[in-house]
Order: C-alpha cells, then sequence, then structure tokens
C-alpha cells in the first residue's frame, strides 16, 4: 500500500498556503487506550505555553473498555485555542485528527465538526486483511465525504514502524507531530512537554516519543499543504496550567486544610488522586473511608476537634451524606464539601457533565439545614473558592457546599498564578480556658454566630448533639427551644447574605433579555451574549457564585429586563412538549430557585446531553427569545 | 500518647485530682434497673481511676438508649447519628491523637445500620475504646427486633418471633483482619466490666468491648437466668486480659485461663455458644494503630507556602 | 562549627533517628505559634485593620462578593488583648517564631572543649525548652498573672527544671556534640525523665563505659559506634540516652522495663584493655567504675555470670552475643583476679 495514499497527499511545501483563525478548536479522537489524551494534552499545554488561550475538554466513552473502532468508543481531546483567553469549549470542530474513521464518524453522527473541518485520519484500515473492517471502511468515507469536509488520509501506522513495533502505543505523538507542524507549534517547548508527561518512565520511552513526534512533523511538511495560524496572544508569564479538579486540591492545601476524607466516586476521584500525591507534604491526610457516608463522618469528626476538614463526592455520594450534612448544621460544625457534578439521575452518565444537583445540595437534607452553597464558575475560581468556603465554614460555623462539574473538574485553562497567602490557612481553633457559665452555642441574639469549643479546651465541656437542644446543647424538651434555635442557625445565612454584594450584569443594566447562569456555563453563555449584543440583540448575562444564600438585588436587576431565563446543565421540559402546560412544567433549577426567591417570571432553557453547552447553540436560544419577546 | 497536635497554650493544672463529680453529667434517665447505668458508672470510675482529663476526653455516640451516654459524662461528648459514632470517633482521633476517645453504641447502631462502619473501624484500628452495649433489642423506639434477638423471641416488628439466628458481634470482630482487642463483659458483673474496661482503655489500639446489657423494659427475661445462675458464665482469665477478680472468685466458678493471643481459641470459645464467656478473646498490640501510620508533622503556614510554591511550579506555562 | 571531619555524619544521622520526635516538638511549635497569632490577630487592631487581614483571609473568590467590612463586622473577636498584655504576647510570638526558624538546629548543640556536660545540655535545652516559656508567658499575661520578676527570663531561656509533666512528655530532643575528655554523664540523669532524648556524638578517646552510670530500671541507655545501632532511641515513648563512642568503647543497649516486667541489658563489646591514663577530666578511676558498673549490672543479669561463676551449667538462658559474653566474663574474671583457667 502507501504509494496511492501518498500520491493522494503529496504536496510540494512551497505550495502551503497558511490560513490565520482567531481561534480554532482541534479533536483529536481515537479508540480508549490509544492515547489521544495524552496528545490532546500535550497540544493543549504547548500552546498555552506559547501565549495561546486554551480550553481543553476531555472526551470520554462511558465503557472502560468499549470494542475497538465503534462509535460509541470515542475517545480523545478537544482543544480550543484562541488569541485570546478562551473560556468554554466551543461549538464545532475545525481540525480533527482520528486513528480510525469510525471514531471520526461518530463526532461527525453528533454533529461536532464544523464545515469545511481539515480532517486527517489514519488509513491502515482501507487496505485491512479483514474484509468488515475494509467495507466498513468504505461505508464510513463515502457518509464523510458526503459531507463539506477536506479529508486527508494519514499512514500513521505505517510511518510509525518504522520506529516502533507496536504503532498504537506510538501514534499519539506522531499525531502530535502532524499538529506541531499545522499550527507552528514550538518544537522545543513540545519536546519538554512530552519528557515531562513520561517522567516516570524510563528515558528511552522519552526518546522513543520523540523521535515520532519529529516523524509526524516531517511527514506533515512533506505531505500538507495548509496550515493554520492563532497567533498566541497573551502572555504566559505567571500562568498555572491545570484542570478543576487539581485546582480544587490545590485550593485545599492553600486554604490550610489538613484532612480530606473521601471515597472513590467519578468523576470527584482524580481531586483525591492529586491529593494523594502530594498532600502527605504539607502534613495533610486524605482518608479514603468504606463509604461516602463514613467519609462525611470522619471529616466531620475531624472539624469538631479542630480546624475545618473537607469531603469531596459526586451526586450519588451527596445523596449518601445527606443525613451527616445536616448534623453538621444542626450541632453547628464547620464543613466543607466538594460536589463535582456529572450527568443523571441515579447512577445516570459517570463521566459526563451536568448540573443537577443544586436542588439536592440546598434542600437535601432531613428537615430545616441552612447552610451555605457556592459554584466557582471558572477553573481558577475552584481554587480560590476553596480558601473562601473554608473561612466561611469557620465563621459561620455551618456547611459549605462547593459545587463544580464534570465540564471544570476535566477541562484544563491556563489562569494567572495565584499570589499565595499565609492568612488563607486560617489558625488553630482558641483553645484557651471557656470562662465559666459560657454556653457551647453562645448565639448572639441579632445574628446567630457564636464561639465554638474545640475538645481539649478546659471548661468547654459539653455533649453535641443532633436532637434539638437550646445554647447550653442539652436536649430540648421545651417546645420553644427549637424555634429558637432553628432561627439561629437560620439567621447566620441572613447575616452572611447581608455581607454579599450584588451581582454584576455582563452586558447592560438593562434590556430585552437577561440569561442567568451559574458554574461552569460562564464561558459559553458570555461568548454567545457576545455574539448576540454584535448582532444588536439587547442580552446581558449574570452568573451567580452564591446559590445559598443567594446573593442580593437580584430582583431589582430582573426588573429592568423585559425577559429574564437561566441557561443550565439539568433537565426542564421544553414548553412546546405534549402535555407540558405553564403551571406543570418542569423548569430548570436554579430558575426554581430565582422564581421562588424573587417571584419573577424567570424562563429556561436547558439541556442534558452530557457534554457542555455550545455558545453557538446558546446563542440561537437568545435570538429565539428576543423574538419572541417582541412577538408578544 | 502524642500530643504534637496540640498547642502548647492550652494551661494544664497538673496538680488537679479527679473525683467522680469531675465526670458526672446530667443525671442519667435511663429506665430504672437499666444495665446502662451500670455501665455509665463504671465508665466514671475508670476515668477516675486512670485520672483522665475531662476537657481531653471524648464520648462519641450514636442513636438509642445508650447513646445517651455522653450527656451523663462531664467531658466533651459528641451524640450524632444512628450507627455512625465510629466515623465520627475515627475523624477525632485522626486529627486529635492527644485525646481519650470513648464510643458507646447499641447493638442496632453498631451491628446494623453502622456494620459497615464496625467492620472497618476494627481494621483501622485506630486507639480507641468502642463499647457496644448489647440489649438485644431496640428500646429507644420501643421493641424492634435487632440482629442480637436471639431466634424466636417476639418484638413489635417480629411478633411471631425473630425469624433468624442471632448476630455473634465477637465472633464476627474476631474474623475481621487487624481486629487488637476483642472483649466481652457483662453489666452485672461491675467488677469484671470495669476490669474489662480498664483493660480495653490500657490497649493501644482499636479496643472492641461487647457489654451483655439487660433492658427491664423489654428483654427483661433474656439474660435472667445468666444473672441468677452463675453456672452459666464461664469466666476467662489472664493476666494479659482480664484476671478474675478476687470479689467474684466465690460465686463464678467456671474460671477458664484462656491467652488472648491465641487466636484460634479465641474464635473456637466465641463461636460455642453453650455458655457465656466473659473476659478478653482476643488482644495483639503489635497491629499498627491507623491514627499512627497516617500521622504527619504539622506544617507552618510560611512552610506550606513554600512547598505549594514549588508544587504549583509544575503546573507553571 | 567543627568539620564533619570529627563526627564524620554522625550528628546528621542522630537527628534523622530522633525525627519523630523532633517532629513532634516541631509540630507543638507551630500549633502553638499558629494559635497565638489567631488571638493576637482577633483580639487587636482597629476595625481598619480587622477589614484588611479578613480580606486576606476570604481570599480572591470573595472580591467583587462579598463585602469584607461588612463581613468583618460581624466577626467573633474573642476577648480582646489588653493594651498591658499585647506587647508580651507579641515577644512570645516572636520567640517562637525565631525558634521555628532555626529548624534543625535547635536540636542540635556543639559542646566547647572543656565545658561541663551537664551545663552545656540544660543550655541547649533551656534554649529549645524557650516555646514552652513563651506559652506559660502567653497564659500567665492573658490571667494577668504575668511577673516580670518572676518570669521575665522565660522568653530567653526556660531550663528543664522549670518544666511540667506535659512539657517534658513533649520535650525537645538534643544532639550535642562533644568532646570525648569532657564525657562525664552522672549529672546528665537530671534531665532523663518525660519523653526527654539525648544523642551524645562523641569526638576522640572517651571513657569506654560512662553511661553505665546511668542505667535505671526505666530509662533507654544505649552506647555505639555505628550511628544506625540507635535506632532503638525512636522505639521507647520515654527517655533515652546515647552515646556514639569511638572504636574500642563499650557497646551495649538496656531497653526499659515494659509494662511490669524488667529491663534489658545486652552488651555487645567490651574493651580488651583497661584505662590506663585518665582523659581531660575523667581519672582511670571514673573509667574503671563505669565498665566495673556495666560489667556488675550484666552479671546481674545472668549475662555473663554463666561462664564466670556457674561452670556446672545452669546457663539455660545463654545470651545471643556469646563472644561478647566471654569478653565480658573474661573481664570480669580479670578485675576478680581469678585463673582465667577456673
Amino acid at each position: 500500500m502507501g504509494d496511492d495514499t501518498a500520491v493522494k497527499t503529496r504536496v510540494k511545501s512551497s505550495r502551503v498556503k497558511t490560513a490565520r483563525y482567531p481561534q480554532c478548536t482541534v479533536e483529536v479522537v481515537s479508540d480508549s487506550g490509544e492515547g489521544a489524551q495524552k496528545c490532546g494534552q500535550t497540544f493543549g499545554a504547548v500552546s498555552a505555553k506559547m501565549g495561546n488561550g486554551v480550553w481543553t475538554v476531555e472526551i470520554i466513552p462511558a465503557e472502560i473498555q468499549p470494542p475497538p473502532r465503534s462509535p460509541a468508543g470515542a475517545s480523545g481531546n478537544r482543544i480550543r485555542i484562541g488569541e485570546d483567553v478562551v473560556t468554554n469549549w466551543g461549538d464545532r470542530t475545525n481540525v480533527a485528527i482520528a486513528f480510525n474513521e469510525q471514531v471520526l464518524l461518530a463526532r461527525h453522527r453528533l454533529n461536532a465538526i464544523e464545515d469545511e473541518a481539515i480532517l486527517l485520519v489514519e488509513n491502515m484500515w482501507a487496505t485491512h486483511k479483514d474484509e468488515d473492517i475494509r467495507a466498513e471502511w468504505a461505508a464510513a468515507m463515502e457518509e464523510l465525504e458526503g459531507a463539506n469536509y477536506r479529508i486527508i488520509e494519514v499512514p500513521m501506522e505505517e510511518e510509525c514502524l518504522a520506529i516502533v513495533d507496536n504503532p498504537r502505543k506510538g501514534k499519539n505523538m506522531f499525531a502530535l507531530g502532524i499538529l506541531c507542524w499545522m499550527f507552528d507549534r514550538d518544537m522545543e517547548v513540545t519536546r519538554a512537554e512530552i519528557a515531562h508527561a513520561f517522567r516516570k518512565k524510563a528515558a528511552e520511552v522519552t526518546e522513543r516519543n520523540h523521535e515520532l513526534l519529529e516523524l509526524g512533523y516531517s511527514w506533515a511538511d512533506s505531505h500538507l499543504d495548509v496550515r493554520i495560524e492563532v497567533k498566541p496572544g497573551l502572555s504566559a508569564e505567571n500562568t498555572l496550567v491545570m484542570n478543576g479538579n487539581q485546582a480544587i486540591a490545590y485550593g485545599a492545601v492553600a486554604a490550610g486544610m489538613d484532612l480530606a476524607a473521601m471515597y472513590p466516586i467519578t468523576p470527584a476521584t482524580s481531586v483525591s488522586h492529586q491529593l494523594g500525591e502530594m498532600f502527605h507534604k504539607f502534613g495533610g491526610v486524605i482518608h479514603q473511608a468504606e463509604d461516602e457516608i463514613a467519609a462525611a463522618g470522619v471529616a466531620i469528626g475531624a472539624s469538631y476537634s479542630g480546624k475545618v476538614a473537607f469531603t469531596i463526592t459526586s451526586g450519588p455520594g451527596l445523596a449518601l451524606k445527606t443525613e451527616f450534612l445536616g448534623l453538621s448544621v444542626m450541632s453547628e460544625i464547620p464543613l466543607v464539601v466538594v460536589d463535582v457534578q456529572r450527568g443523571g439521575p441515579s447512577t445516570g452518565l459517570p463521566t459526563k457533565v451536568e448540573q443537577s444537583d443544586l436542588l439536592a445540595a440546598l434542600f437535601g437534607q432531613p428537615g430545616d439545614a441552612p447552610h451555605v452553597v457556592m459554584a466557582p464558575a471558572t477553573i481558577e475560581e475552584c481554587f480560590h473558592s476553596m480558601v473562601t468556603a473554608r473561612r466561611i465554614a469557620e465563621t459561620f460555623r455551618t456547611l459549605v457546599i462547593v459545587m463544580t462539574d464534570a465540564n471544570l473538574a476535566t477541562g484544563v485553562q491556563p489562569f494567572p498564578r495565584p499570589v499565595l497567602d499565609p492568612a488563607w490557612q486560617g489558625s488553630l481553633p482558641d483553645m484557651s480556658p471557656v470562662p465559666e457559665g459560657k454556653p457551647p452555642y453562645d448565639w448572639d441574639e441579632e445574628t446567630g454566630l457564636s464561639r465554638r469549643f474545640v475538645p481539649g479546651t478546659p471548661g468547654g465541656m459539653h455533649t453535641l448533639t443532633g436532637l434539638a437542644h437550646d445554647e447550653h446543647s442539652k436536649v430540648a424538651y421545651a417546645s420553644a427551644v427549637n424555634q429558637k434555635s432553628s432561627a439561629m442557625r437560620s439567621r447566620k445565612m441572613a447575616v452572611l447574605h447581608s455581607t454579599l454584594r450584588p451581582p454584576v450584569v455582563y452586558g447592560d443594566e438593562a434590556g430585552d433579555l437577561l440569561v442567568v447562569g451559574w458554574g461552569s456555563t460562564k464561558g459559553a453563555i458570555e461568548e454567545a451574549v457576545d455574539r448576540a449584543r454584535a448582532e444588536g440583540l439587547t442580552v446581558s448575562s449574570l452568573h451567580l457564585r452564591f446559590l445559598s444564600p443567594l446573593e442580593p438585588g437580584l430582583k431589582a436587576i430582573f426588573g429592568r429586563f423585559k425577559r429574564v431565563m437561566t441557561v443550565e446543565i439539568n433537565y426542564s421540559d421544553d414548553p412546546d412538549l405534549p402535555y407540558i402546560t405553564e403551571e406543570n412544567r418542569r423548569r430548570g433549577q436554579l430558575a426554581w430557585l430565582l422564581r421562588a426567591q424573587t417571584l419573577v417570571d424567570v424562563d429556561c432553557w436547558t439541556r442534558v446531553l452530557g457534554e457542555p453547552l455550545q455558545p453557538g447553540a446558546i446563542h440561537e436560544v437568545i435570538r429565539d427569545h428576543i423574538s419572541k419577546g417582541s412577538a408578544s | 500518647m502524642s500530643q504534637s497536635c496540640c498547642s502548647l497554650l492550652t494551661p494544664v493544672d497538673e496538680d488537679r485530682e479527679f473525683s467522680l463529680d469531675d465526670y458526672e453529667g446530667a443525671r442519667a434517665r435511663w429506665c430504672p434497673g437499666c444495665g446502662d447505668h451500670s455501665v455509665l458508672t463504671a465508665a466514671q470510675k475508670l476515668l477516675v481511676d486512670e485520672q483522665l482529663k475531662p476537657e481531653e476526653t471524648v464520648f462519641v455516640s450514636g442513636i438509642g438508649c445508650s447513646s445517651r451516654f455522653p450527656h451523663y459524662m462531664k467531658t466533651y461528648g459528641f451524640h450524632g447519628l444512628h450507627g455512625r459514632a465510629l466515623p465520627v470517633a475515627t475523624g477525632v482521633k485522626l486529627n486529635r491523637p492527644d485525646l481519650n476517645v470513648f464510643v458507646v453504641m447499641g447493638d442496632g447502631d453498631c451491628v446494623s445500620i453502622g456494620a459497615g462502619h464496625w467492620v472497618h473501624a476494627t481494621r483501622y484500628n485506630v486507639d480507641m475504646v468502642a463499647l457496644m452495649l448489647d440489649n438485644n433489642i431496640y428500646g429507644l423506639t420501643k421493641m424492634q427486633t435487632s440482629p442480637t434477638t436471639p431466634e424466636g423471641y417476639a418484638s413489635n416488628t417480629q411478633p411471631q418471633g425473630s425469624w433468624l439466628p442471632a448476630l455473634n458481634p465477637i465472633e464476627a470482630t474476631l474474623g475481621i483482619t487487624n481486629a487488637s482487642f476483642v472483649a466481652q463483659t457483662a453489666e452485672w458483673i461491675p467488677a469484671h466490666l470495669f476490669a474489662t474496661f480498664q483493660a480495653a482503655y490500657r490497649h493501644r489500639g482499636f479496643a472492641f468491648v461487647r457489654v451483655l446489657q439487660r433492658c427491664p423494659v423489654f428483654t427483661e427475661d433474656i439474660y435472667l437466668d445468666a444473672v441468677r445462675n452463675p453456672e452459666m458464665i464461664e469466666i476467662l482469665s489472664h493476666p494479659d486480659g482480664v484476671e478474675m477478680p478476687e470479689s467474684l472468685a466465690q460465686i463464678y466458678t467456671n474460671q477458664v485461663r484462656h491467652d488472648p493471643k491465641n487466636l484460634s481459641a479465641a474464635r473456637d470459645l466465641a463461636a460455642d455458644d453453650s455458655r457465656l464467656r466473659l473476659g478478653v478473646l482476643y488482644r495483639d498490640e503489635s497491629n499498627p494503630r491507623y491514627e499512627e501510620t497516617r500521622h504527619l508533622p504539622l506544617h507552618s503556614a510560611e512552610d506550606k507556602i513554600r512547598i505549594l510554591n514549588e508544587e504549583l511550579d509544575k503546573y507553571a506555562v | 562549627m567543627p568539620s564533619d571531619k570529627t563526627t564524620d555524619g554522625r550528628v546528621e544521622r542522630s537527628l534523622a533517628i530522633l525525627e519523630k520526635a523532633r517532629e513532634d516538638f516541631h509540630s507543638a511549635l507551630v500549633a502553638t505559634s499558629e494559635e497565638l497569632r489567631g488571638l493576637l490577630d482577633a483580639g487587636s487592631g482597629s476595625a481598619e485593620a480587622r477589614a484588611e487581614r479578613t480580606a486576606a483571609e476570604l481570599g480572591a473568590f470573595a472580591v467583587g462578593h462579598i463585602d469584607v467590612d461588612r463581613f468583618s463586622a460581624f466577626e467573633e473577636t474573642g476577648e480582646p488583648v489588653a493594651v498591658t498584655v499585647a506587647p508580651k504576647l507579641e515577644a512570645a510570638s516572636r520567640t517562637l517564631q525565631s525558634l521555628l526558624d532555626r529548624g534543625d538546629d535547635l536540636f542540635l548543640v556543639r559542646a566547647e572543649a572543656g565545658k561541663d556536660l551537664r551545663e552545656v545540655v540544660s543550655a541547649g535545652l533551656a534554649r529549645a525548652g524557650r516555646a514552652f516559656g513563651a506559652a506559660r508567658t502567653v497564659e500567665l499575661a492573658r490571667s494577668g498573672r504575668y511577673d516580670e520578676a518572676q518570669h521575665g527570663e522565660w522568653l530567653d531561656r526556660f531550663p528543664p527544671s522549670l518544666w511540667s509533666g506535659r512539657e517534658r512528655k513533649l520535650a525537645p530532643p538534643i544532639v550535642v556534640e562533644i568532646e570525648g575528655t569532657d564525657l562525664l554523664a552522672g549529672g546528665l540523669a537530671d534531665f532523663l525523665d518525660g519523653a526527654q532524648k539525648i544523642v551524645l556524638v562523641v569526638r576522640g578517646p572517651a571513657p569506654p563505659a560512662e553511661l553505665s552510670r546511668l542505667i535505671t530500671p526505666g530509662l533507654m541507655v544505649v552506647q555505639a559506634e555505628d550511628p544506625a545501632d540507635l535506632s532503638v532511641l525512636a522505639e521507647t515513648e520515654g527517655p533515652a540516652v546515647a552515646a556514639l563512642l569511638p572504636d574500642g568503647a563499650a557497646r551495649f543497649v538496656h531497653l526499659p522495663e515494659d509494662d511490669g516486667g524488667r529491663g534489658r541489658l545486652t552488651v555487645n563489646h567490651m574493651p580488651e584493655d583497661e584505662p590506663k591514663r585518665a582523659l581531660g577530666r575523667v581519672s582511670v578511676y571514673q573509667q574503671a567504675e563505669g565498665l566495673r558498673h556495666l560489667a556488675s549490672l550484666a552479671a546481674g543479669w545472668g549475662l555473663a555470670a554463666a561462664p564466670a561463676a556457674a561452670p556446672s551449667g545452669d546457663g539455660a538462658a545463654a545470651p545471643a552475643a556469646s563472644t561478647a559474653a566471654d569478653t565480658l566474663a573474661a573481664w570480669i574474671l580479670r578485675q576478680a583476679d581469678l585463673p582465667e583457667t577456673g
């Protein structure tokens, strides 16, 4: 084989054209286990180091080992790079490099590929000895060629065989070489990045991968005729590149927390992996508990006896922890819980993104359990939110739930390196002797705030209880006691609310439409708003960080817009579906909350596709809603 | 015991001598005749005997009659969730190895709703005393069958009699990897109860003590024969476990020398239900203690920042 | 600082063996310093200063979302530190910080030749003990019981004689580098309490069995040549003293008694030669006395008694180190003026 292909793709370097893109989306897709992830991550990291804005998203099959060459098994990375800051994964891909035609077909069928995209595909399957495979190749190529793509066949296996015996383990670096040529990446930086990625392996491994990289680069140089220029417009100085789960882990360290208790759950587990690698260096202990409930219990026991501890989980784990979370509120033991949300009810879509835990996080605990719920909107905020969460938990003696999602957890983005401050770490609780007669819940009648007594504090002995109790922590039998202590715990939320600033509107302060979001959707929503505003639509957006207590001033802000809607990654009934009426329509979770809190008729548009929202899709929704608004 | 995790600022009056008054909390509200009263007295006596500082002692409990226990002590107490005393106590001890931690659970707490924690706490082998007050019934919620209710014994949930053979907590605990102290005692024999508590407290590791406990309201008859007839009881005696208190030698004449190092003998004794056996069945102090193997020195804030900056360098662009 | 030539890295290895004890002390220092900083922060400063601190503590996520002035106004400030007390607390805080800044150096004393060992150790412990002095100063100042005349020195030196039982359990371990000619161990008994660990790294010729005088039931005592032999120190929670001596000195390990059982003495080496020359301030008699004491203890443990006094063979308890036992027996026989052939 080879000759045909070579003819088909061989072009003279002198005829190479360079197209300039302000931003460009690239996908690397393969069967799982072929290293597309590593290829994509390295490409993203190199781009960030060169000063491009970057956002990467993992493409993860739900199965651990899906059958090879199956559309459902598409695994890899989407990397969106830009001249400026990139805040989301974009719409459709401009360049894809695929290790087989089936995974490429899968992306095509998911409508993930842009018109006129350049698709590079391994062509060994065209001449495979298995007749069925050859037939699959032919059918797939026919379908792909029906769309408006530029398809370039690449003899990856054949080329790689020159260097490695098992090209299945080497193609990813060859593919990286091709991308490096296409995007004119700095090869020194790339080589260093590869060396870092394989630092735990033998030196020969790095050497081999460098060779494969060079091979891909020179193959592209002699065979391809198009290069893409995305000018690096950012300073890479004092910038970190990491994913949201890594940011959470390091944020916990920066916040001075010394104990994490957890039970493995996707997609939260990689926070624990990160902690497992480095927490001990800070004197931190990560306790892998026997179950989600015990993880919460251990964190509470640790918090009770000293500095605030934390636990990490995802939706199903949050459900299991609810009784303990209620106890933490009732007994006023500070606690930080990180909920990395994933898709679906029940076991759902474990590796996919969703924002469906909001109401459970707010109201899932038995009885009245007022507490704090925060949602970082970017990877940078994942880091910093841990500092704030710990501090609020300590001051308000309460539970703080920090909600992220799979999009933030696995997305990688450069952000300004935090200037670390020792003040973030707080200090050990005051253990000086308690004056006689001072009760363990010495609530300030106005604010509900009180000092907590940690074991070891002389004179502070009391029995903390989850039963209704008075300020002495005595089990309450008098009817008024529960009313009073409930009021004290609730008051703390009102006090915290009084310290929050009204959110800042993105865009004009008034207009036809206000889009409200929370969590990881910020970048996509704001990009959509920008596009719509560029078309002359009067749309603005608002992104909430505090869901409980809710940020102040919302009603006034909403009043300045003709229509208000939330955009979320959770399920809501579309209004035009059968049987759905204004009365029975189940709305997005933030929409529920905002309607209840503000009595404003907040609409919503939500999707549960298992993937981040695309700015293009939101843009369309904005157009649609504004035109509906002007029609009515 | 390591005190390293504590600040030196807390003043300690080392000349203080503690008496029973220093440990007595609210007046106990258990039913008259409830075995828990006797357990409380033995625990308070232990604290006096060992002169434990009330502020450095924590009693953690779950939910149930016995879990009211901490309220009746004048130490720190944590009356938490049904079945979840052990994780909380584990968290306390992991964070603060300097504290004396006692866990008080009922049979429903320990071997039913919290059974997973019981298995794993045994395996963690954190240095604490875990008392399982076993009255064979759910008392607080008024007589529902528990895992240790004898087969055929009628309750409100199983009025035709318990359908299943009773779970044997001692046999089960002896089967858990890393078990380091397993004992059984009875609240109606105060001298033995106290001696067992003392051995449990002095043991370094997770000391599991099942206390056979009468409920005068719902299961009065279950231990009645054993209370009346000392012949039914066999005392396991050993210098490394609990020696038969002298005052009891005349009454409890069935005495067997059992070396608590002998695990297989312990398992045989636990499995044989022809007699009620009291004493230390198994003890091995050589098992590592989780809070010690996981212990790390504290770092100052400045130190942490230095290390964190080194870590973040890895992610620098 | 003397060069490593004289101690061949033995100081560093000794410090490494004392890691656990050093870490425990260091952790207590960190915790105390942190709590004290919290006290000073909470209880002092203007509203503006407090707000500024709150802003720093809330971190970057709060920027634009939390009104820190308002937040700070709600903070529980604790008992404000009285103006008269604050300077004392700040001084204590500085003391703790200076101890933290010293790192491992805090646990090391290099004695000048000719110094009295007891005084050297006392001074080293009094230096590290400033941590306890600082904590006590805070406690006294806050409760209004601080008396400059009585407590004024505590931030500069806080000797073991003033340490409480709890402080002794947290005692800072200490490694002392010392000339063999200054090795007179008797005075060290004063410090060996709680969890105190003392390691003497000896340079040059030294009395052969000086530490044998310190053997008491509850104390771990070790003489060795190889620092690796000090690893037993990490296994006891009680007090321990060890000396790393040049070749030729007696080598032994005395393990303290455990619950009711007796301690255990193992003699690994007895010197062939009797002391002949005075070493600095240590006379021949004193040197020999150390050896005799060790031998008599060993005999008491039945270590060497069998070959010497009971040839008929009630020697079931034959020690493991038989060559050492033989040497010891021979040594005792020589001392007793008995014919070696028995």
